[in-house]
């Protein structure tokens, strides 16, 4: 049902200009962590921790953008049943749990000095959780489902839906925690630190940018290697 | 009327599915079994002390009617897939919407009567009052009911053509549950109460809002997701 | 106690290790993928 078998893979060139848009994302986020470390004063309450916040607020962001993702290639793809747009999909499926992952392991290392437990039902952290369950979910359907159309057309649909359901997800939780006043995480960021924390935004972003692409070339070469030995097998079955 | 035959062919399915239910009973005995044991085994795990019991007592409700509902949206596609008949039923126009309407009523009817049942249960364990508000209760329970059956009538249609059908329905489907169990049980806490708060309706507007988004989200991802 | 510098140590190191470990990850798909693509199309060949 899908169209256009990938018979070949990325071209050489190609990978050599995104590998060169890796080294320079990931040399922007050595420079914009250190500028950031170095020009931040710190912070009335919570001192040093503060710059806690250059990883994980801008992990937290990326968590948001790639399922945004995910939703518009899984449309994209049961609209044009083109592979690659599936693939997309997948791949910033992927990237989106690293960057959940991420955001939760960081927020649990924020909010020990900060409150003196692991976890607290907060509800931002608990919605990335969630988040995190629900692209679980979407891994797992990619993992055991052997039939290329079935996986593809059965991620969209969980892809899509579980997207629709983050804003949701947010405000229920978000409500809930109201009801049983406890701290509040930080909202608002003082102007002493909005430099740094846009440097770094945009790092992650180009960050993930690259993972994502990278993840995507990684999808198409073994779909061409798919599709080769499928031509080869029934070339020896033919002889 | 394509319309007046799809609604018919929906009827169709649901009543087979209920009559079949009906006469054997496999399904409709494990499930209310099922929630039964979860409703008693959570007594022994947060009692013996009446407040506790109280205060968590919607909360258990629910899950009890949840986890014992994904017993019953696994099995509603076994008899189509055992015998190869759905792949018939799909090749009708309209034949899609209409199988899942019928599934979704089917199960609705299965596990609103769990529900029902775990409530009732569930009263007298926990040592619960009955509000004077049942009404909202009961609308409560209805919207509830409807987020957790359109979702896996959903993913179910998946998860039973999987090999991993036990685990894969519950890995989708309970996060993407999270705002109707939030939204459910702090409604029905709050009636219980005597609704001091007045939040009893925020949340049911709420869990309406879901129910509309993802009754019209199932439908349309349902075509998607049989076909293949 | 741990002073907060640590926290902060812990956080960046956290980081980066999950960067560079997915970065890991990804290469070793291409390169599995890779290794399937030549073998195939050798077998194609033959």
């Amino acid at each position: 049902m899908s169209t256009g078998a990938i018979a070949e893979p990325i071209s050489a060139t190609r990978t050599r200009g995104w590998t060169i848009f890796g080294w320079f994302a990931f040399a922007f986020l050595i420079a914009s962590q250190a500028i950031a470390i170095a020009i931040s004063p710190p912070d009335r309450d919570m001192g040093d921790l503060q710059k806690i916040m250059y990883v994980h607020v801008p992990s937290a962001w990326m968590t948001m953008l790639a399922p945004l993702t995910v939703l518009v290639f899984s449309l994209k793809y049961l609209w044009s049943r083109r592979e690659q747009d599936d693939l997309v999909a997948a791949s910033a499926a992927e990237v989106a749990a690293t960057f959940a992952g991420l955001t939760l392991a960081l927020g649990m290392i924020w909010a020990r000095p900060t409150w003196g437990i692991w976890w607290t039902w907060d509800a931002r952290l608990t919605s990335m959780l969630v988040l995190f369950l629900i692209l679980a979910g979407y891994l797992a359907v990619r993992a055991v489902v052997d039939d290329r159309d079935q996986r593809a057309q059965w991620s969209a649909a969980v892809g899509i839906l579980g997207a629709i359901n983050v804003p949701i997800v947010y405000m229920s939780v978000r409500w809930w925690r109201t009801l049983h006043q406890i701290q509040s995480s930080p909202s608002t960021v003082a102007p002493a630190y909005v430099i740094g924390l846009r440097l770094n935004a945009f790092a992650f972003l180009f960050v993930m940018i690259y993972f994502i692409r990278r993840r995507y070339d990684a999808a198409l070469t073994l779909r061409a290697a798919e599709h080769a030995s499928e031509s080869a097998a029934l070339k020896g079955g033919a002889a | 009327m394509p319309w007046r035959d799809e609604w018919r062919r929906a009827r169709a399915i649901a009543w087979k599915d209920l009559t079949a239910e009906r006469r054997s009973k496999a399904v409709f005995n494990s499930v209310i079994a099922l929630a039964i044991t979860i409703l008693v085994l959570f007594g022994f795990a947060l009692g013996p002390d009446a407040q506790a019991l109280r205060d968590a007592a919607p909360g258990v409700i629910w899950l009890a009617a949840l986890f014992a509902g994904v017993l019953a949206f696994n099995r509603s596609y076994q008899t189509e897939i055992e015998g190869g008949a759905l792949d018939q039923l799909v090749l009708y126009p309209g034949g899609r919407r209409a199988i899942f309407a019928g599934k979704l009523m089917g199960n609705f009817v299965l596990v609103a009567s769990t529900l029902a049942i775990v409530v009732a249960l569930g009263v007298i364990l926990f040592q619960v009052d009955l509000p004077a508000q049942w009404l909202a209760l009961v609308a409560i329970l209805f919207f509830g009911c409807v987020g957790l059956v359109t979702l896996g009538t959903l993913y179910a249609a998946m998860a039973s053509r999987s090999r991993v059908r036990e685990v894969l329905l519950p890995l989708l489907l309970f996060p993407m549950l999270v705002p109707v169990l939030i939204a459910a049980i702090q409604a029905t806490k709050s009636l219980l109460g005597g609704d001091l708060m007045h939040d009893a309706g925020a949340w049911a507007r709420l869990l309406a809002a879901y129910d509309v988004i993802f009754v019209a989200a199932s439908f349309l991802a349902f075509d998607f997701v049989i076909e293949v | 106690m741990m002073s907060n510098t640590t926290f902060v140590i812990a956080a960046f190191t956290v980081t980066w290790i999950a960067l560079l470990g997915y970065l890991v990850h990804v290469r070793r798909v291409e390169r599995r993928a890779r290794e399937a693509l030549d073998h195939a199309t050798k077998a194609g060949s033959v």
